[in-house]
């Protein structure tokens, strides 16, 4: 997208603000973002910058997402139990503030996270425990067809096996059990 | 040997390719947030789980700022990080071929950067990376939105790959921009790599995927790789026009390059760049035999400010002028 004021460069900014309840929306260059900042036509409220400027030249973002009150709930202002961290301060850092925020303000980081990404979902690589259940559940999915096809060939002797293969992946996924196999086994 | 004294695959219009991972530990906060504790053990952690891969570690705390410029010169870091001052770690392979930083914008940035065009070998040695990391470390994911990262626009692979061109008779044709809003469009980012704008200098661009979500690392390389082998046609179908068409006006624009080179005694970062660029194309072309790919990439590097100063050992501040005459003796040297 081209930006809209210079119609030169790539618009790598987004601003958008709330004027008396008319909402404006701007796409922009760094330079052209930067210039009106400077001359005070616009302000850049929450800055979800790229990679950085230099590492991922992703440029930054820059939006109102998080302006006019929606987070001005009733009471005591949620925070997020690993960091500490209150939605409107990530909104004015621009910085999400742990893993584990992402968890604690799902509703609240929709909107940016749907802004850049759309609603495309993650694909490709993902960590060994995440890569394992998926791993498992496929191989799931394909005994239990397996076993269907062969309960409906009445080959129960291949159908108890199957059972017994599915059940034991699923164990697999659960939570280990208590750790002591003495008291496990009292159970 | 790094990527930029090294030739590869395609080293008449691509420089190097570059892969790189952001990665982030479970139940920290984000460096944003960290205090000098959780850093540390950040930091230790990380240089533990990838420890089988020899790294050499680099404490980033006690280098000089002129180090850690120069280290951003040769793309092993960001301007972020040799910016940081809390506890930072640069882990740095022999080869010069990887580089981890820990405690830049994320817990880990993994970068891979391989001369010529290697998307698929640099990613391969990316993935050896991770997958320690992994092992040593429990990795930030989540099933919805992918790595989770500092900065929201990095969800999904967290993965940004890239190549490095040398353009010049397709910024000669000005025919950058009208590229690059093209490319925009398939989610891939093309800017150049010193200086803004359609021109830049040197003629060396950095082309890379903005999109992170909704498609497997394999597929944004493959998409990359394909613009990168469209570029390096039109670029040497340019080239070959660009030579047939006016061969006495660029043969003499390419030599006369080559004498200031070789000659100068002063030498602006600007005038160097545009020099360095037409050398280039002049190799590629077959007009200059004597020096090539390697020799030319060490001489950008070397030719930079901060590693034309740390080597020369020269302050930080020496002036302009006489920075100008350091570059065009160390150039001079370097092309003899
Ligand atoms: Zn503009
Ligand atoms: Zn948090």
């Amino acid at each position: 997208m081209l930006c809209q004021k210079c119609r030169k460069n790539n618009a790598t900014l987004y601003y958008k603000e709330n004027v008396n309840g008319k909402v404006n929306e701007y796409a922009l260059c760094a330079e052209c973002a930067k210039e009106l900042e400077q001359n005070g036509s616009i302000k850049l409220s929450s800055p979800f910058g790229g990679f950085g400027d230099e590492l991922f030249g992703m440029g930054s973002l820059f939006s109102g997402f998080f302006g006019n009150g929606g987070l001005r709930a009733a009471g005591e202002p949620k925070r997020c139990p690993l960091c500490g961290a209150r939605f409107d301060e990530l909104a004015r850092s621009g910085k999400i503030g742990c893993p584990q925020c992402y968890e604690t303000f799902t509703a609240e980081l929709a909107p940016t996270i749907n802004q850049v990404h759309g609603s495309a979902k993650p694909a490709g690589r993902s960590p060994r425990r995440f890569g394992e259940k998926q791993e498992r559940a496929r191989r799931i999915e394909a005994l239990k067809a397996e076993l269907s096809a062969a309960v409906q060939a009445q080959e129960f002797e291949k159908a108890v096996t199957l059972r017994d293969q599915i059940r034991e992946l699923e164990a697999a996924g659960l939570p280990p059990a208590n750790e002591n196999p003495t008291d496990s086994a009292a159970n | 040997m790094a990527w930029f004294n090294q030739t590869g695959a395609e080293s008449d219009v691509v420089i190097s390719s570059r892969i790189r991972f952001a990665r982030n530990i479970a139940g920290i906060p984000f460096p944003g947030r960290m205090t000098d504790a959780q850093r540390s053990e950040v930091i230790e952690k990380v240089t533990k789980a990838l420890s089988p891969a020899n790294l050499e570690t680099i404490d980033m705390v006690a280098k000089s700022p002129l180090e850690a410029q120069s280290l951003v010169e040769e793309h092993f870091i960001s301007p972020a990080f040799a910016r940081e001052k809390a506890p930072h770690t640069l882990l740095l392979s022999a080869d010069r071929t990887a580089a981890v930083m820990i405690g830049e914008e994320d817990h880990v940035r993994i970068q891979t950067i391989l001369p010529g065009l290697s998307l698929g070998e640099a990613y391969k040695a990316a993935c050896t990376l991770d997958d320690l990391l992994d092992g040593g470390a429990e990795i930030a994911y989540s099933e919805d939105v992918g790595y989770l990262t500092q900065c929201p626009t990095n969800l999904g692979t967290a993965m940004r790959a890239s190549v490095m061109l040398h353009l010049p008779a397709m910024t000669l044709a000005g025919q950058i921009g009208s590229v690059a809003r093209s490319l925009s469009k398939l989610g891939i980012t093309v800017r150049g790599l010193y200086g803004e704008g359609s021109e830049a200098a040197g003629a060396l661009y950095q082309v890379s995927n903005s999109i992170t979500m909704g498609l497997t690392e394999q597929e944004i390389l493959d998409k990359l790789e394909k613009v990168a082998r469209q570029l390096v046609e039109s670029e040497r179908k340019l080239r070959d026009t660009l030579k047939s068409d006016s061969f006495a006006r660029l043969c003499d624009r390419v030599m006369r390059a080559f004498g200031v080179m070789k000659n100068a005694y002063m030498l602006s970062s600007e005038e160097f760049l545009k020099l360095w660029s037409d050398v280039r194309l002049g190799v590629s072309l077959g007009m200059i035999t004597d020096i090539d790919y390697a020799k030319l990439g060490g001489i950008l590097i070397a030719a930079l400010p901060a590693t034309l100063l740390l080597t020369a050992g020269s302050p930080e501040d020496t002036p302009a002028a006489e920075r100008d005459v350091l570059r065009a003796k160390a150039v001079r040297e370097a092309a003899a």
